[in-house]
Formats: structure tokens, C-alpha cells, sequence
């Protein structure tokens, strides 16, 4: 079953997702992104930075959702990571049972609307108006949303960090 | 409590200060010193740094080369009580180590040996871990 759903542009990288996955327990990591589903070389770039202890797919993020809410997940605890708050969205409407949404890294690396910056919200976080909107539709589905890169960070309630 | 002083020839050091920040946060038991950059020594920096370290606490020395002279001088501290050196260290070997209150010599040496691992080349073809196949039935 899924145990944490992360927002990181990044997906997998450093020692996140070992940290994390240890932290968290789980036994698999779903990265549910269209991109790195579909490129290669991102996806072993990205198995570089894996866990050796936790069996890591790369999958669209229909495939992403769909494993997460295959009856066979039921015993497995799942970390889930999207890249885009689009995405996040989506996988917190169409997962079941989600207890926890985290964002871990958004805002410095997205593709940018033209010369437009985004607003900081933590050094970690950076979001366009709409994408805070976004944010905003994520925290009325009422799963927890918290603000936390790492686990030895703080973590914040996104509402009060969105403000 | 584990306090560690890292020193190298130039900015390595605190370059290296500056990396672990954006990667793990502040780290309040780490001291840095970039050599050769002003008329001060790593003598006199090491002088200081041992001012602050109290009984029971353990020192991790740490330099950029074997061999070279911040890691000599370095050397000639190892009879300060709890002293270990390491030379040549990387950056995930100070993420390691950092992340760390208290490290046994066998801790340590665990640490030295899978820090050295990351110093690799990098071939797609070869990597420790395959992204699980699309198969379902390896994934569950």
C-alpha cells in the first residue's frame, strides 16, 4: 500500500531516496513520471541514485497509479514520487488511501514561463501562481500535506508554508 | 560527540562546507580551514579547533591528499586524545561521516571503503541496479 506520496523535481538523486526510503521503511519506490518513462537514459541515470534495498520502477504516471492501486500492492509499502504538482494532482485524486503527501524539492529546475520567476516559499520551494493553485486543489482533498527535503529537516504544513 | 576539522590546500574545504550545506543543512560540528589562502597555518587553526573540543568528544581529522602537507601537519596531532585522521577524503565520505554522533574505528573504515566505491567510472551499461521491469510480476 502506498505509505508517502513526494513531490521532487528531481525525483531520484543523492541520497534522498535512500534516506527517505529507510526513514519511511518501504520496500518500493514508483516514479511516476511520463518523461523518464519514456527515456532511457534517464531512467538509468536515475537507478544510479536508488536504493540497493528497494526495488525501484520508473513507469508513466498512469502505470505509477495503477500499480499503486493493484490489489497485489496491498502488502508492499510503496513510496511514490511525481515531479510536477500536475502530476501530484492527479495521483492524489486517483490513489487509494493516500496517508501522507510530502513536497521535497519543486520550483528551481522546472521549465520556466518565459523570463517570469517564481515565488520562493522555502529554499527548496518555488511556485507560479497557478502552480500554488494547484497546491491549493492538493490540500482540499484533505490528505495530509507537509514541506520536508530531507527527514532530518523540520517539516512544515504546506498550507502555512503556502500561506 | 563526533567533531571533525577538514583542511585542504586552497578553497577544497570550505568548497566542500559549502556543497554539504545545500545537500544535508548546516553542519554545527564541522570546521573547515582553506590553506595557503591567507599567512595563517593549519597549526594555529588546529590550535583553536582543539580549544573547543571537551573530554569524550571524538576528533576526525580530515585532509585533501596522502601525502601532502596539510595532511603532515595533520599527522602530527594524532596524539591528541580520541584523534583519527583521514586523508583524501570525497564528499559522500563527509555526508557519511557528518550524518554520524559517534563512530567506531570499524564504523569508519566501513564508511572509507564504500565512500571510495563512488569514485567510479560511469557506464549505463553497468549499473548496480536495473530499473524493475515492466513486467508486473517483478514488481510485486
Amino acid at each position: 500500500m502506498i505509505k508517502w506520496v513526494r513531490l521532487d523535481e528531481r525525483m531520484i538523486h543523492g541520497q534522498v531516496a535512500t534516506k527517505w526510503s529507510r526513514t519511511l521503511g518501504v520496500d518500493r519506490i514508483i516514479v511516476a513520471d511520463d518523461i523518464a518513462a519514456s527515456n532511457e537514459i534517464m531512467q538509468k541515470s536515475l537507478m544510479m541514485a536508488a536504493p540497493a534495498t528497494c526495488k525501484t520502477a520508473i513507469v508513466s504516471v498512469e502505470k505509477g497509479i495503477a500499480l499503486c492501486n493493484d490489489p497485489r500492492a496491498a502488502e508492499l509499502k510503496i513510496l511514490l514520487i511525481v515531479s510536477t504538482p500536475q502530476n501530484l494532482l492527479r495521483v492524489a485524486k486517483e490513489v487509494n488511501g493516500i496517508p501522507q503527501i510530502n513536497v521535497g524539492n519543486y520550483g528551481r529546475i522546472a521549465p520556466k514561463n518565459g523570463t517570469e520567476q517564481r515565488h520562493t516559499y522555502t529554499k527548496n520551494l518555488y511556485a507560479y501562481d497557478e502552480e500554488v493553485a494547484i497546491l491549493k486543489e492538493i490540500l482540499a482533498t484533505g490528505i495530509p500535506c507537509n514541506v520536508q527535503t530531507i527527514p532530518d529537516d523540520m517539516p512544515q504544513d504546506l498550507s502555512k508554508v503556502l500561506g | 560527540m563526533l567533531k571533525v576539522f577538514l583542511s585542504s590546500h586552497g578553497t577544497m574545504a570550505s568548497g566542500i562546507r559549502k556543497s554539504l550545506s545545500i545537500l544535508m543543512g548546516e553542519c554545527e560540528n564541522l570546521t573547515v580551514f582553506d590553506a595557503y589562502i591567507d599567512e595563517t597555518s593549519v597549526q594555529q587553526h588546529l590550535d583553536e579547533f582543539y580549544k573547543t573540543v571537551e573530554p569524550g568528544d571524538e576528533v576526525l581529522l580530515c585532509s585533501d591528499l596522502y601525502g601532502g602537507s596539510v595532511n603532515q601537519v595533520m599527522c602530527t596531532y594524532l596524539d591528541r586524545p580520541n584523534t583519527r585522521l583521514v586523508a583524501g577524503v570525497n564528499l559522500i565520505f563527509m555526508m557519511d561521516v557528518l550524518g554520524e554522533v559517534s563512530i567506531s574505528d570499524a564504523r569508519l573504515d566501513e564508511i572509507i571503503d564504500e565512500s571510495r566505491e563512488f569514485l567510479r567510472r560511469v557506464d549505463l551499461d553497468k549499473l548496480d541496479t536495473q530499473p524493475s521491469a515492466d513486467a508486473e510480476s517483478d514488481f510485486f
